[in-house]
Order: C-alpha cells, then sequence, then structure tokens
C-alpha cells in the first residue's frame, strides 16, 4: 500500500470520508497522492462555498398552510357526492320501472254492453285499412283511378 | 449534520419526542430549513422557479404530514426525503416536462456564473475559485439521476451517508456505490484524470 499509488476508488473513499489508517499512512509518505487528494477537496470545497454563498440571501417566504375547511374540503366533497347518490338511486329504479297501465274499474267495463262491444268489432272489420292508416288513405294516390278519370273525359 | 443516536433506548425515545416536539412550531420549521431544502432543488433543478415551487410544496407536504413524523430521523433529514421524492417524481413525471428540461446536461437553464451572481461574495471571489465552481457544476449535470443526488447531498448539504441512505430510501452500500461513481466521474470531468493517481 505504501508504495502504490491510490486507485480511482481510494480517492473517492478517501474524499468521501472514509479515512482507514492505511491509507493514512500511504498519504503521509506519498507526496503525489497527498497532493491529488488535497487537490480534489479544494475544488470539491470551493463547490460547496460557492453553491452556499450563492444560497445565502435566498428569501424566505411567508409559509401559509391551506385552510382547515380548504383541507377537508375533498372529504365533503366526497360525503356530499355520496349522499346526492344515495338519494338519486330510488328515482333513477323508479324511472327505469314500467308505469302501471291504468285499468278501468270493474264498474266501467260492466256498463259497455254486449251489444255495444259487438257493434264495435264488425265496425272493425268493415274497414278497408286498419284504423291507424285510415288517415292516409284520403291521401294516397291510385293510378288506375287517374287513368280512370281522364278517359272518362 | 444530524446528532448521533443515542445508546439508552430510553434517550433515543426521547430525543425523538423532541424531533417531533420540533414541528409545533411549523413557522421556525420553515425559517430553519427553507434554505437547505430550497438550495438542494437549486442545485438538482437547475431553475430558481421550480426550485421555489418544489420547496413550497416540499413544507407543504411536509405540514399536512407532520402528524406521521415519529422523529426516527431529524426533521432536516425527514424535508430532504420528501425533497429527493418530489425531485425524482418531477424528473420523472411526463406531465412535468420542464423539471425534465432543466435537469439535463445543459446549461443553457442556469450557469454557475448566473448561480454566482446573485451571490453575497461574487465580487471578492477569485477566478481560480469561480472556475472551480463551474467546472464541478458543469460535470454534476451529466450524472445519472442517483449518483448527482448522493454528490449533491454529501458536498452541498454535507449529510453523511446514513442520512443519504435514509433520504433516498437506498441502503449505505448503495449510497456508498453511487458516491463513488459520482466522485470518479466528477474527478475526470474536472481534469484531475481517471483512475489511480500518476
Amino acid at each position: 500500500m505504501t508504495t502504490q499509488h491510490f486507485t480511482g476508488d481510494q480517492v473517492s473513499q478517501w474524499v468521501a470520508g472514509e479515512k482507514p489508517a492505511e491509507l493514512a499512512a500511504h498519504l503521509e509518505v506519498c507526496g503525489a497522492c497527498s497532493a491529488h487528494v488535497t487537490r480534489f477537496e479544494t475544488v470539491l470545497a470551493g463547490f460547496h462555498d460557492g453553491i452556499h454563498d450563492a444560497t445565502a440571501s435566498v428569501r424566505i417566504p411567508a409559509f401559509e398552510p391551506p385552510s382547515a375547511a380548504w383541507q377537508f374540503a375533498p372529504r365533503w366533497a366526497l360525503a356530499g357526492a355520496v349522499a346526492a347518490f344515495v338519494v338519486a338511486v330510488p328515482f333513477y329504479r323508479g324511472a327505469d320501472q314500467p308505469r302501471p297501465v291504468p285499468v278501468p274499474s270493474p264498474v266501467v267495463v260492466a256498463e259497455v254492453s254486449d251489444a255495444q262491444l259487438l257493434e264495435q268489432i264488425n265496425a272493425q272489420l268493415a274497414r278497408h285499412v286498419p284504423g291507424p292508416l285510415e288517415p292516409l288513405e284520403s291521401l294516397s294516390y291510385s293510378p288506375l283511378e287517374e287513368l280512370t278519370k281522364g278517359q272518362n273525359q | 449534520m444530524e446528532s448521533a443516536t443515542p445508546a439508552r433506548p430510553a434517550d433515543w425515545v426521547a430525543s425523538a419526542m423532541d424531533r417531533a416536539s420540533e414541528l409545533t412550531n411549523f413557522d421556525a420549521v420553515v425559517a430553519e430549513y427553507w434554505p437547505r431544502v430550497y438550495r438542494f432543488a437549486l442545485v438538482s433543478l437547475r431553475d430558481k422557479s421550480a426550485a421555489e415551487s418544489l420547496a413550497q410544496d416540499c413544507f407543504l407536504r411536509a405540514w399536512k404530514s407532520r402528524d406521521k413524523f415519529r422523529g426516527d430521523a431529524s426533521v432536516s433529514t425527514w424535508l430532504m426525503q420528501i425533497a429527493v421524492n418530489l425531485i425524482r417524481d418531477g424528473i420523472r413525471n411526463r406531465r412535468l416536462q420542464f423539471w425534465r428540461r432543466t435537469t439535463q446536461a445543459s446549461l443553457e437553464d442556469l450557469t454557475a456564473n448566473e448561480l454566482l451572481a446573485d451571490g453575497r461574495s461574487s465580487p471578492e471571489k477569485s477566478a481560480a475559485a469561480r472556475q472551480q465552481l463551474a467546472s464541478v457544476w458543469t460535470a454534476t449535470a451529466s450524472l445519472p439521476e442517483r449518483q448527482r443526488t448522493v454528490f449533491l447531498l454529501r458536498f452541498v448539504e454535507e449529510m453523511d451517508l446514513l442520512e443519504i441512505a435514509a433520504a433516498m430510501g437506498l441502503s449505505e452500500g448503495t449510497v456508498k456505490v453511487h458516491l463513488f461513481r459520482a466522485l470518479n466521474a466528477v474527478r475526470e470531468r474536472v481534469g484531475m484524470g481517471k483512475g489511480a493517481v500518476k
């Protein structure tokens, strides 16, 4: 150890603060290693001092912690959202269900006589087109009818 | 530097309680540790506004989690741990590209001369000292993230290896490996040669 110069790791070890006795013994007798290590330590010390000098007059801003209300705001928002969801669920389920069709009461049904019911059925059967299409029948275009009109004229 | 760990468990508990009680006066904590957190953020990010934002964020997080602080480490180490995590997350977070930009090996953002221009001793500083600062400043810019963090915590903030390990969540051995590699790289880049002394 005392005859060989420091390796790169030994220089780093010494500069990093690990200073075993064998390295110290070598530095006492080796001018080259001693000068090298001292120079490197000076460079690092200059870096340290330069950074500290440059930031010595840093302004320390006033720290204002967030208010308690603001700190708990996310929790209150979450609680409100959960409450709104719980309240809204029954309405949502009610809207999803089909509404019951009003059933005529037995009293009303009894008032419709058999004769009237038979008459309604006959009227339905007598139609040319289904009831819902009847308004369209008057609007429909018939080429045959147009042709016969032209021949008659 | 952090004080030595007390020998007796009772002393350790008392010491931890002292550390935890330090947070009761948070304004004093900010006043005492703001320069350190800001300085570390500045040399890590190389951007003054980003460093100030990070320091604000660091103390805000510390304030929010002050009830969880048990005093296992010193307040200083705890704050540096928060700062290290914020810097690491900021560098890795794609949404904060400006932090990534400022940590690349480029001196376009904040040069050593600009840094010294704000210093109290810039006129008196010798040219040699300025040159030393500039050379190490340039050398650290191109170090890998962990090596740079370990180097800055050791040689700017004067933290020992155990404190650095606690702040970075690494083992002491891993910290030592990163520090040695960083020192080898810096030594080479400041023109002091590579490997063994010649």
